[in-house]
């Protein structure tokens, strides 16, 4: 069955989520519950308002409604989002997926009817609450054109909580498991990540309904409580900065959260058509990394490019930081971004290096059909050729954005020197080959334990080191193993190399006195980049070595 | 109507299914055999297009399970070992989802369901919750499942598998209705004395190989370079196996109380003339014939071999 029939008839599963999960019993006693309680958080806000401080009804409803949509927030995105991932689980665990898989359906069919069908009771639950919604539109006068608005961003955000629940349960062994990942994954990118908007990263941000919701929602409120959502800090429904221009913050929230629907439909998609499939095909991965790559390098160029785009940022999102334009703000927004893109190669490394089964399956099955080699996109192929083009991919942006940055001259005036820059490119490329060699040679879990023994524990001794003994070399030199460390330590000393220097303006320096330590810096990062170059080199011999074995064998 | 042609399946480091090639025609109700870990469940597994092979062909009704899977899908019905249903739906409901999903039409669902609750004789469980129905009945609406868009093919996955006794020969009489449609049939079974009165070939699968393969007949007939007999007597048997060691031909002879086994090489004549010769000493013989080995004979004697 296509897509497109299914939507005339209503999808199978779709039917069965409302059957199976709403029946009258259960709508009537859930019913009650979520109505009484939109219905008392209105009349908290609402009466009292009318009652004792004199309010006019219109702006007393207006008042209570943010309450109201955020109640139906937690149903939808809250208990939705568990309903999804342990729904799919679930199914997946006892093996009704197998059904599913097996009828004639489309994939996508097959995802609309689970997206839709597993949150059916919230669905209607919500649908419930939409009553008093238009009782308080009623007698407030609430603009139906920014209410439609919130509904829009507030739909694309629950599409896409419920996407990342559908891809949890398809991957999480257990329901429970998936319910609470989902639910965590929820928290990270609804509080933690729009944090990252503060410095300027202004993506993440719009993942969630925040703007929407506290910028152009917060419009319609009556002056008193404008004021305070303001001193709040919550004006952030304006043009987003992105590249040299702007974006209309409601088409950059569908861009961005358009971007993770595409993500999770493809990873859902992918293990419909087959559960033992890698989340992301080769080249799936690379469109994922490039999608990152330009969110996070927009973000960052308008702030390089935009005389006012970091003013604007600053005001919008946070106090986190100088808003001057200064060598710091650059180093700041420039290790960010390389987190970031550095983040997302590392799990999306990790979800498309095959395992030494996988790799044997494959070749069993080229040498099978005839063909020399793995076919490059096969699960069962090396990810290195993959990793060198994100790392290309990944270089080429970093020096557009350093080219940028001196030609526009606020941050940095001149170039960094040329040692600096290369230290800084092969420590990048070095830790990169030694993460992808590492991950094919070893298997994921050992791969996860060296990561813990290697990286964490480094990073824990050099903070020992900096708060018990101010041993600030030993430390440095201790926790280059740890790729933040040893790479935010190269960027700013390729940085201090720069006119003006990252430490020109006051006492707050990046870098360790000089005075105080026997070698200067540039030992310390010629440290960590020989250190792993030569950790890149070995793990890319045991890959090579491992693979040849498996092909060999 | 079944197809593969060097079937392999890997699991990590373990070999499921090794190189397997096979061949189920048209009508043929074919019982796959063998232990634990034999890789029954993983070949059935890829005819059912739910998991994919390290490399192989397969094709169910002409159409390959990997390039046409779609096409493919509506010719099978797969019943896995599991069985699991929807607890939270009605038996009508779980049956009206499969049509649906199979594009039954609206018009004929409503027909196409009853009549399938009618088969697995589950009409009056018709408006009952799938959670609280007994294993046996549970397994009868899976069946009923797979019959809903009127498959070419069935492949059942150790279908009677953790059922009373009374509840297997309920599933076998209606394994035996679903044959007699003319259905493609392709079981896997512990239960093998059952497979045996209506699977017309098998197939015997030991270590992901099949071992052999063909009408079950045929196969017994390959395998027993003897036959069994059985004697019968009223009062003591010792005097049986008295006259039966005095004969050539004849080994592997059990007593119990009235009641003599033996293997033989003999053929009818012989036997007939065994028979006179007991009745001509005076042996009271109440009954003598010869003992048809059974499916699970022929696997445990193929096992054997093939350990061996």
């Amino acid at each position: 069955m296509s897509a497109l029939p299914s939507l005339f008839e209503m999808n199978p599963l779709w039917r069965k989520g409302l059957r199976s999960r709403c029946r009258l019993k259960h709508m009537l006693s859930w019913g009650v519950i979520w109505i009484t309680l939109a219905t008392f958080v209105f009349l908290v806000v609402y009466t009292p308002m009318v009652e004792q401080q004199g309010a006019s009804k219109a702006d007393a409803a207006k008042a209570a409604l943010p309450f109201v949509l955020v109640i139906q927030a937690v149903i939808l995105m809250f208990f939705g989002t568990s309903a999804v991932a342990s729904g799919i689980s679930q199914e997946r665990d006892e093996e009704f997926l197998d059904y599913v898989r097996m009828t004639p359906m489309s994939p996508t069919a097959k995802v609309i009817g689970y997206l839709f069908g597993l949150p059916a009771r919230e669905y209607l639950l919500f649908a419930l609450t939409l009553p008093l919604v238009a009782i308080i539109v009623l007698i407030s006068g609430f603009s139906l054109l920014t209410l439609g608005h919130f509904y829009l961003v507030f739909f694309t955000s629950v599409l896409v909580y419920h996407l990342t629940a559908l891809a949890v349960g398809m991957v999480s062994p257990k329901p429970r498991l998936a319910s609470m990942t989902s639910m965590g994954l929820v928290m990270v990118l609804y509080f933690a990540l729009p944090n990252l908007s503060r410095i300027g990263i202004t993506f993440f941000e719009f993942l969630t309904i925040r703007p929407v919701f506290f910028g152009l929602l917060q419009q319609e409120l009556p002056e008193a409580l404008r004021a305070r959502a303001e001193v709040n800090g919550i004006d952030t429904f304006r043009p987003v900065p992105f590249l040299e221009g702007t974006i209309l913050p409601t088409l950059y929230t569908m861009m961005v959260q358009g971007f993770l629907i595409a993500v999770m439909f493809s990873i859902v998609h992918r293990k419909w058509r087959d559960q033992s499939k890698h989340l992301f095909s080769k080249a799936g991965a690379l469109i994922v990394f490039c999608g990152v790559t330009i969110f996070t390098a927009a973000s960052l160029w308008a702030v390089v490019a935009q005389d006012d785009a970091y003013n604007q940022l600053f005001s919008a999102f946070g106090r986190q930081l100088s808003s001057e334009r200064i060598p710091q703000t650059f180093f700041f927004l420039l290790m960010t971004c390389f987190m970031i893109v550095s983040t997302a190669y590392l799990f999306l490394m990790c979800f498309i290096t095959p395992s030494k089964s996988c790799t044997l399956a494959g070749h069993r099955q080229a040498q099978k059909l005839g063909h020399a080699r793995i076919p490059l996109t096969s699960d069962a192929a090396s990810s290195l050729p993959i990793a060198l083009i994100m790392i290309a991919i990944t270089l080429a942006t970093g020096i557009t954005i350093m080219s940028l940055a001196i030609r526009h001259g606020d941050y940095v005036a001149s170039a960094p020197s040329t040692a600096s820059m290369i230290a800084v490119v092969v420590l990048s490329v070095s830790i990169a080959l030694f993460v992808q060699g590492a991950a094919e040679s070893m298997g994921q879990r050992v791969f996860g334990v060296s990561v813990f023994l290697f990286w964490v524990i480094p990073f824990f001794a050099m903070v020992i080191l900096f708060a018990a003994f101010e041993a600030f070399e030993t430390g440095l030199y201790t926790a280059q193993p740890f790729p933040p460390i040893s790479l935010g330590y190269s960027i700013a000393w390729m940085l201090e190399t720069t006119a003006p220097p990252l430490s020109h303006l006051d006492g707050s320096r990046f870098l360790p006195p000089q005075d105080d330590m026997p070698l200067t810096p540039h030992n310390i990062v010629y440290a960590g980049t020989i250190g792993y170059a030569l950790a890149a080199i070995v793990m890319q011999i045991m890959r090579f070595k491992r693979r040849h074995r498996l092909c060999t064998a | 109507m079944i197809q593969t042609s060097d079937i392999r399946v890997d699991y990590g480091d373990v070999t499921a299914v090794s190189d397997l090639t096979l061949s189920v025609g048209a009508g043929e109700v074919f019982g796959l055999i063998g232990p634990n870990g034999a890789g029954k469940s993983s070949l059935i597994r890829v005819l059912a297009t739910l998991s994919e092979p390290t490399y192989g062909e397969a094709s169910i009704a002409g159409f390959d399970v990997f390039e046409n899977r779609t096409k493919a899908r509506r010719q099978i019905g797969y019943m896995p070992d599991a069985a699991p249903v929807f607890k939270d739906l009605r038996c009508w409901e779980f049956l009206d989802l499969f049509a649906a999903s199979y594009s039954v039409s609206r018009r004929e669902r409503h027909a196409k369901v009853e009549q399938c609750l009618e088969i697995a004789n589950l009409t009056s469980k018709r408006t009952a919750m799938a959670g609280t129905l007994s294993r046996g009945m549970t397994q009868r609406l899976v069946l009923a499942k797979t019959l809903l868009h009127d498959p070419a093919v069935l492949l059942l996955d150790e279908p009677a598998s953790g059922l009373d006794p009374i509840a297997r020969v309920g599933l076998r009489n209606l394994l035996r209705d679903v044959a007699s449609r003319g259905k493609t049939v392709l079981i896997s079974s512990h239960i093998l004395n059952e497979l045996s009165e209506f699977c017309t070939s098998i197939g015997i699968m030991e270590k992901g190989h099949l071992v052999m393969s063909g009408a079950l007949d045929d196969l017994v007939d390959e395998l027993n370079t003897h036959r069994r007999y059985t004697v019968e007597t009223i009062g003591p048997v010792e005097p049986v196996a008295v006259i039966l060691k005095t004969q050539s031909g004849i080994r592997d002879i059990n007593t119990m109380s009235e009641r003599c086994d033996f293997d033989s090489t003999l053929n009818d004549e012989q036997i007939a003339t065994l028979l006179a010769e007991l009745v001509r000493c005076e042996v009271p013989v109440k009954a003598m014939y010869e003992r048809r080995r059974g499916v699970e004979e022929l696997m445990i004697q193929v096992g054997a071999t093939e350990v061996s």
